[in-house]
């Protein structure tokens, strides 16, 4: 497993040219080291009768079965799998930051594509859509031949500007995503986190599964500078002089509770949230949507 | 002239040193990376002011290190202030000084008065507000004439009241006149700035027994004399012929202290006459007597002066030396006999009226008298007194007789079986040499008597015998004496062979006293019968009569006793004076002594009237200076000298120095608290 796991690194996949390649690479790497076809098990199944009740479409009424026992069953089946999935993409400033030769705005990309090429194979509906304190694009959600082409492509030239100002962007989302589905939200989530779980809760609202994946770069985890160091807003025009020594405390004290708020708020209003550091490699982003996946049965 | 200077000078390149921290600085400084960053919203708290903060406690750390290298090099160098002026070591507490200006007549050789005046006025400027200001000028006399009152207003124009007087220098009189004035001071720095032309002659003014208090110090300023010329007249001598009053020689010396050889008129004026010239070539650095032969002198008192006549002299005044001829040939002796008798053999003074009141040659007359009877004669008439075995004499004559000893009297006292010597001790205390112990050595065998042993021949009043030839001191045996006990060691002049004093000598006021421990007859001693005696009582008389001048011959500024008739007459005393200029005075109280310019004043007592003579100092005349580090260790007592800063201290050297020099000791503790306050920062500081 450890030779597929290698090719799921994120320094590595950044020198794989073409987002599609990198895409196939992890899923398959991926599948292969779970020992699983996946090219089986996706049919419409039968899962059981139920008594007809008015206001039932009369087109599911299993006439075989009246027939031997003259009462209306129906006959209901497990959902077929065109599920609807969006894939939500901050590309605001801060996510051109990166530490390890990797940007927090390619690992998104590179498990935006990932996750939406697995959802796309499993014949499955993929979406893109992508925001800063705007909406800059949105690919909605398909299942047709060449659609995660399009989807792929797009990832691989996109770029990140702007600030951050998600509220907007969420809600505006929320509103123009009437089907339920699948929401996966790919951001470094560098906002006010109440705004965040707002916006959040209006996908919970319109009845979204929402996945959030929070992404990290390691040095913003763990603030690591030691010489004095002049930090430069990447999405303004302030920066700071400061000795890491004397502000690190501060620094983990403010970033432990955005993210405790985050992951608490997330919790309340079931949201799976994970953290993601872009040192990690990308199948621990599959393992969790698969986890979730089948937590939703 | 003041000023820190350092006893291990080379540390002070450890100064360098301060370059390593600075270095260090600059090269392990932090400088600060520029880094884009996203997470900024957690950094907004405020780190500006943090590391603004950090940046002032580096800049403060590097301070106090630079400072600890610094302070650490200035210690090893053992900084000391070559001038206690500045005191304190913070060097910003009030001062006491004195600045004493010389004025005597020498300081008119060509601008140097006024270059002492400008010196004055550089140290005065100098002074800070709360400084306590005293400004003198001296030559005999000190006068101060400008001082610090509440303000610094009293020493506004102070130039203008300095004035040359016509006197010579007194630096003993005048350092005593500025170390009262800062005794009194209670201001811890104590300075005497003192400015003058510091000529060799003046050091004789000083006491070799006197020096300063410590904690006084001395600023020598030297007006500076590179090359000088001066004429002066130094003497005048009248020589009369025996029992000839109108008919005498007159001989003067002239003394050239320049450094060029001058051609002088030399005039001999008699009642305002001109009577005789020489023309005179003398070489530098020479003295020559020029002799005025058969000079007619007027009848009756008359005056006259020596007068050099030439140009391009600076100091004129010591030009002229006047002189008051007199009819009287014969100085005369006034002689207290304290046990005549009748049988002239067996009378006190048999001898001594004899070797005195020798015919035609004598130039001393004897005249006697007794206790009881001396109240009645005035002792300024007279060139010396002579007690010989007086037990005692009154009050008021006792008075007299101080006085006229301090006014520069000359007083022989001889003893004898009358005096006793507690009677003696009290009676004379001012005047005696030494107090009497106890009454006599008594030799009832003449061959164990004592002799004279131990003789001081370098005194004037031996030196003749030391010589060959001259009579024997020891010739004499002495059967009996008075043990006596000298006031100090210097005042024995001659021992007897057990070690007692036989002659012994003080000098009170201007006069001198002679004590003769044994009699002047031959009852205790049979040396009025040996050849020493004749010439051993001239030589007395000479030493305490013939060097005064008396009230006929005064310096400037010296001071002319009118109280020399009996006391309970002082108060009809009918008195008037008149100066040289012309001017009279009706002078009140006991003296006169506002002789400030030379000439001859009339003095009128009673009806009576009497002639003084008065000169300048003719030891002024010799500009040849000191070096003013000699008069430096007389004064203050010390025998090492900074000679180069012209700036000295009196204190005593070990003690002086060795508080001089304890600011390193605050300079390292200064170090000790920098490193101190240096870790304690640095361990708050992010590096």
């Amino acid at each position: 497993m450890s030779n597929q796991i290698r090719f799921l690194d994120p320094n590595i996949l950044s020198k794989i040219s073409g987002m599609e390649l990198r895409a196939r690479t992890v899923v398959e790497g991926f599948i292969y080291g779970l020992h699983r076809s996946p090219y089986r098990g996706f049919s419409v199944e039968f899962a059981e009768y139920r008594e007809y009740t008015p206001g039932d479409d009369i087109r599911h009424i299993d006439w075989k079965v009246y027939a031997r026992s003259d009462r209306y069953y129906l006959k209901e089946f497990e959902e077929e799998t065109n599920l609807n999935c969006h894939i939500l993409l901050d590309t605001s400033a801060s996510m051109n930051y990166g530490s390890n030769g990797i940007s927090k705005l390619e690992y998104a990309s590179y498990l935006a594509a990932s996750l939406g090429y697995m959802i796309f194979q499993q014949r499955d509906g993929v979406g893109l859509i992508t925001y800063d304190n705007q909406i800059n694009q949105i690919i909605r959600s398909r299942n047709k031949k060449g659609h995660m082409l399009s989807i792929l492509r797009y990832l691989e030239k996109i770029e990140a500007a702007n600030e951050s100002e998600m509220s907007m962007p969420l809600h505006q989302i929320a509103e123009t995503l009437n089907k339920k589905g699948l929401i996966i939200l790919i951001s470094d989530l560098l906002d006010d986190p109440a705004a965040v779980l707002r916006g959040l809760q209006h996908f919970r609202f319109k009845g979204h599964d929402v996945i959030l994946f929070h992404v990290m770069d390691e040095t913003e985890l763990t603030f690591p500078f030691k010489n004095a160091t002049k930090f430069i807003d990447m999405e303004g025009d302030s920066q700071f002089m400061a000795i890491p020594a004397l502000v690190r405390d501060n620094y983990m004290k403010k970033l432990r509770a955005h993210m405790s708020w985050l992951k608490r708020g997330c919790g309340r209003i079931h949201v799976d949230y994970h953290l993601l550091k872009t040192s990690k490699p990308l199948d621990f982003a599959l393992f969790s949507y698969l986890n979730h996946r089948s937590r939703k049965g | 002239m003041f000023g820190m200077t350092f006893l291990n000078s080379l540390f002070l390149w450890g100064l360098a040193a301060v370059s390593v921290p600075i270095l260090i600085h600059f090269i392990k400084r932090n400088r600060a990376v520029k880094l884009p960053f996203a997470a900024m919203r957690f950094l907004k708290v405020d780190p500006a002011k943090r590391f603004k903060s950090q940046k002032l406690k580096q800049l403060l750390l590097l301070l106090m290190r630079i400072a600890a290298f610094a302070f650490l090099a200035f210690a090893f160098a053992r900084p000391f202030f070559s001038n206690v002026e500045t005191g304190s070591f913070w060097g910003d507490e009030s001062r006491a000084f004195v600045v004493l200006v010389d004025n005597s007549f020498s300081m008119g050789y060509e601008n140097n008065f006024q270059k002492a005046i400008t010196k004055a006025k550089e140290i005065v400027s100098s002074a800070r507000p709360g400084d306590q200001v005293t400004i003198m000028q001296f030559s005999e006399t000190t006068k101060a004439i400008a001082e610090t009152g509440d303000n610094f207003s009293g020493l506004s124009n102070f130039e203008d009241r300095f004035s040359l007087s016509k006197q010579s220098t007194n630096y003993l009189n005048a350092i005593q006149a500025a170390e009262a004035v800062l005794l009194e001071s209670q201001f811890e720095s104590k300075t005497i700035h003192l400015i003058s032309d510091f000529q060799k002659s003046a050091r004789e003014s000083l006491n070799p027994h006197w020096t300063i208090q410590s904690g006084i110090n001395l600023n020598f300023v030297p007006i500076e004399i590179s090359e000088f010329s001066n004429i002066a007249v130094v003497d005048v001598h009248i020589s009369r012929e025996h029992n000839s009053a109108q008919t005498g020689d007159v001989l003067t010396r002239i003394k050239n202290y320049g450094n060029d050889k001058k051609r002088v008129n030399v005039v001999l004026n008699i009642n305002n006459k001109k009577i005789a010239q020489r023309n005179v070539a003398i070489s530098a650095d020479e003295e020559q007597i020029v002799q005025f032969k058969r000079v007619r002198f007027p009848k009756g008192n008359a005056s006259g002066n020596i007068e050099l006549a030439f140009e391009n002299e600076s100091i004129t005044i010591d030009n002229r030396h006047f002189f008051v001829l007199e009819n009287k040939t014969k100085a005369q002796l006034l002689a207290v006999n304290g046990e005549p008798h009748k049988d002239a053999t067996q009378d006190e003074l048999f001898f001594l009226e004899r070797a005195i009141n020798l015919p035609d040659l004598a130039k001393y007359s004897l005249i006697k008298t007794s206790p009881k009877k001396v109240r009645k004669y005035d002792f300024s008439n007279y060139r010396a007194v002579i007690l010989v075995n007086v037990k005692n004499l009154d009050r008021e004559t006792l008075q007299r007789l101080t006085y006229y000893v301090r006014a520069g009297g000359g007083l022989i006292l001889a003893l004898g079986d009358n005096v006793n010597p507690r009677t003696f001790n009290r009676f004379f205390r001012d005047l005696t040499p030494a107090s009497l112990t106890e009454p006599a050595f008594k030799s009832v065998n003449r061959e164990t008597s004592a002799i004279l042993a131990e003789v001081d021949f370098q005194h004037s009043i031996f030196r003749l015998f030391a010589g060959p030839g001259q009579s024997d001191p020891s010739s004499a045996q002495f059967y009996q004496y008075f043990k006596a006990e000298p006031l100090t060691p210097e005042s024995a002049l001659a021992f007897f062979d057990d070690g007692n004093p036989a002659i012994l000598e003080r000098k009170v006021g201007t006069g001198k006293v002679i004590l003769f421990t044994s009699s002047l007859d031959t009852e205790w001693n049979n040396l009025p019968v040996k050849a020493i005696f004749l010439p051993l009582i001239y030589q007395i008389l000479d030493y305490v009569a013939s060097e005064r001048k008396g009230q006929k011959s005064l310096l400037v500024g010296d001071s002319v006793p009118l109280r020399n008739a009996q006391l309970n007459q002082l108060n009809d005393l009918d008195c008037a004076v008149k100066y040289p200029s012309g001017k009279k005075v009706e002078p009140e109280g006991d003296i006169f002594d506002d002789t400030s310019e030379p000439g001859i004043y009339e003095i009128r007592k009673n009806s009576k009237t009497s002639y003084v003579a008065v000169n300048v100092d003719p030891r002024e005349s010799d500009l040849t200076p000191i070096p003013p580090d000699e008069l430096h260790d007389l004064v203050a007592g010390v025998s090492e000298t900074n000679i180069q800063s012209a700036s000295f201290s009196s204190a005593k050297p070990d003690e002086q120095q060795e508080k001089n020099q304890k600011i390193w000791r605050f300079v390292i503790l200064g170090v000790i608290l920098l490193l101190i306050g240096e870790t304690w920062l640095a361990n708050r500081t992010y590096r």
